[in-house]
């Protein structure tokens, strides 16, 4: 087995160069903004028509620390639509930090949760609850099933992609590809086997992906996860930095490569288990919004990474808005939205970005 | 009165606000009643719900024979109302509509219901609908159509309707409306009955077969199944199960059927109605069985005979008279 070789400039430290650059604190604010600004808005948007002003008193009744009043729209403003609003913003950070790490981790562009096989071993495991009925936990059961899934597929993948005590980034490629197809098989195999059309419809839906299981009861143990694991993350920037570089350079630097691998690849599990477990297989934002981020402000992981967790809140946010509203009072699967929204952004960006993408990991 | 109770209801929603939900008066005797869900809990209701959303129009279909269709404050998915007819038709036609598919939780919340039925077999199915959590979160009760018995045997007949609709009359105070219109229901059952004998095989489909495809059909798990049996036929693939089963041309070929009963209507099928069937009639795979030859070629509507409601009867007798008709 060997290893791939870097062609690529060995830069990834470098700033792309920019005209008109923002300052990066600047922008980072300006992002953190935007993302409150997102929250507040796409809560006052939704199937059920409810005004502005109306939508603004209910949230402030509510964060200042008032009850249920009954109503009609502070039922539908303050659980269902802000806790679903709240989960969007928390899983696109999650999928898009999680994309981010695994493409650092294995050096591959096209790198997301969903090629190491992790969010197919929690399809599978999803899937097992939904066709045999089981609720041995109550309704902790299918995010819990989800989230040993991903556990399980990584295990796996990374016990088979381990070779003479080391991770190497094209085995772990090629073994998650190789078990993603599998999982994706079984969870085919046990869809076509089911008899109960209502499984049938379940899963399908939490193949495709969905924020609207949202509730204020599970949000908060979401959230607490991805913040923590983000600051995890955000801890080992740097020597992530040096793993992009290369297994030699980065022994050079003092950082053992296996070792790193291996840390945050059961953070980035973690994180991947915990947002599929609550929101299905969305795809396309783990892949998109780490280079949006990196066109943004350079491959430095250090800069990179909040600005990848604040876009992937903000486009995952408004793509549920999309799917909420496009064909009401139906719904749009999220994941044709994250399509539709992120092709376009993501050439846009990278033409009026120009070469800054040839820098990206 | 029933222009007292629709005005009453346009008046529901203003009186609702930041109030707890006022109580009009109930029809008949609003007691605590339990019944029991799917799964065998218990569904305890202190009185009988006076804001009922329909997620699909079956389960308004039942309750306008009840006639307590006054409760209902919208439904989803009307489509099945196409095929009802007179005098329930035209009450159908005035209960608001809220959506063309099944609604999403957001709308249903609007109408701030007390009871959220379905005649699917469960919440949540569709995307973005209400699953249980959610209606516990708009303080809805909720209760579905029990489609499958809990040991999974083959439904021959029509037991999950007439103990939905026992269900539904418990829960809204008219038990003996509900075992007026079982005993009705199942008179017309009786009516039918096929004199035992010779069996024709028949063959569900649910679309016009493409070369090289598996076909679709309804298993042994079906309200389509019950009504073969019913109107004394035998489904030639009742050991398959599930409710859109995929079978292969080649087992259709071997196994002959003498009837092929096309249901039409099905969200996923080509073509819709009549003009389905006339594409079945024409279809070269079904040209070597009995049916093709025969030329025994019967369709219904999904609406009739896909969840349980009143109107499975309507599909029975559609395919009794034409098994008899051969």
């Amino acid at each position: 087995m060997t290893t791939t070789i870097d062609e690529r400039p060995v830069a990834p430290a470098v700033r792309p160069r920019r005209a008109r650059a923002l300052p990066y604190p600047v922008l980072l604010i300006a992002l953190a903004a935007a993302l409150v600004a997102s929250t507040l808005l796409a809560t006052g948007v939704g199937p059920v028509g409810v005004p502005a002003g109306e939508v603004a008193r209910i949230l402030l009744h509510h964060l200042g620390g008032g009850t249920d009043t009954g109503a009609a729209a502070d039922l539908i403003v303050w659980r269902i639509r802000f806790p679903r609003v709240l989960l969007g913003a928390v899983v696109g950070a999650g999928l898009a930090l999680a994309g981010a790490v695994v493409q650092g981790v294995v050096r591959n562009p096209v790198a997301d949760p969903y090629l190491l096989g992790l969010s197919h071993g929690a399809s599978v495991g999803a899937v097992l609850v939904l066709t045999t009925g089981a609720a041995f936990l109550g309704a902790l059961t299918l995010p819990l099933a989800a989230f040993a899934g991903a556990t399980a597929a990584m295990a796996v993948v990374l016990a088979m992609a381990r070779h003479r005590g080391r991770l190497l980034p094209m085995r772990l490629i090629l073994v998650g590809v190789a078990f993603g197809h599998l999982f994706a098989g079984v969870t085919s195999f046990m869809l076509a086997c089911t008899d109960s059309s209502a499984a049938q419809q379940q899963i399908i839906f939490w193949m495709l992906g969905g924020l609207s299981g949202a509730q204020w009861a599970t949000l908060p143990v979401t959230a607490a996860v991805v913040a923590g694991v983000t600051a995890l993350l955000l801890l080992r920037a740097r020597r992530l930095n040096a793993l992009v570089l290369g297994e030699e350079a980065s022994t050079a630097l003092g950082v053992n490569a296996t070792r790193l691998r291996w840390y945050l690849l059961v953070l980035t599990t973690l994180l991947t288990g915990t947002v599929v477990a609550v929101s299905g297989g969305i795809g396309f934002v783990g892949l998109i919004v780490p280079h949006l981020a990196r066109m943004l402000v350079g491959a430095d992981h250090r800069r990179m990474l909040p600005v990848t967790a604040v876009l992937g809140a903000v486009f995952l946010l408004w793509a549920d808005v999309a799917a909420r509203i496009l064909v009401a009072p139906a719904e749009l699967p999220i994941g044709i939205l994250t399509a539709f929204l992120g092709v376009p952004f993501f050439l846009l960006v990278m033409r009026a970005r120009g070469l800054a993408t040839r820098e990206s990991a | 009165m029933r222009r007292a109770i629709v005005a009453l209801a346009a008046v529901l929603p203003l009186v609702a606000c930041g109030t707890a939900s006022p109580s009009p008066a109930p029809a008949g005797a609003g007691g605590p009643v339990t019944v029991q869900d799917c799964a065998g809990k218990d569904v305890a209701f202190d009185r009988t719900p006076q804001r009922v959303v329909t997620l699909d129009g079956y389960a308004a279909q039942t309750l306008v024979r009840l006639g307590v269709a006054d409760k209902i404050v919208g439904t989803g998915f009307p489509a099945p109302f196409t095929v009802d007819t007179a005098p329930h038709s035209e009450t159908l036609a005035k209960i608001p509509v809220l959506a063309d598919r099944v609604p999403v939780t957001e709308v249903v919340a609007a109408q701030q219901p007390d009871l959220v039925l379905t005649s699917f077999e469960s919440f949540g199915g569709p995307a973005g609908s209400p699953k249980d959590a959610d209606l516990v979160t708009m303080k809805a009760k909720g209760l579905t159509s029990c489609l499958r018995g809990k040991d999974k045997a083959a439904l021959t007949d029509l037991t999950p309707t007439y103990e939905y609709v026992r269900k539904l009359g418990a829960v809204f105070g008219v038990p003996d409306r509900a075992e007026r219109l079982v005993a009705e229901l199942q008179a017309r059952a009786r009516a039918v009955a096929a004199p035992s004998g010779a069996k024709p095989r028949v063959l569900v489909l649910q679309d016009n077969p493409v070369a090289g495809q598996p076909l679709q059909t309804s298993g042994a798990g079906t309200i389509a199944h019950a009504l073969i049996t019913l109107a004394g036929g035998e489904s030639v693939f009742s050991d398959v199960s599930s409710m859109h089963a995929e079978i292969s041309p080649e087992q259709v070929v071997q196994r002959d059927p003498q009837v092929v009963w096309v249901i039409t209507d099905y969200t996923f099928a080509k073509l819709k109605g009549q003009e389905l069937v006339a594409a079945v009639k024409a279809n070269p795979l079904l040209a070597n069985t009995t049916a093709g030859r025969q030329g025994r070629i019967v369709s219904t509507s999904q609406f009739l005979v896909s969840f349980p409601s009143p109107l499975n009867v309507d599909g029975l007798e559609q395919l009794a008279a034409a098994l008899r008709a051969g």
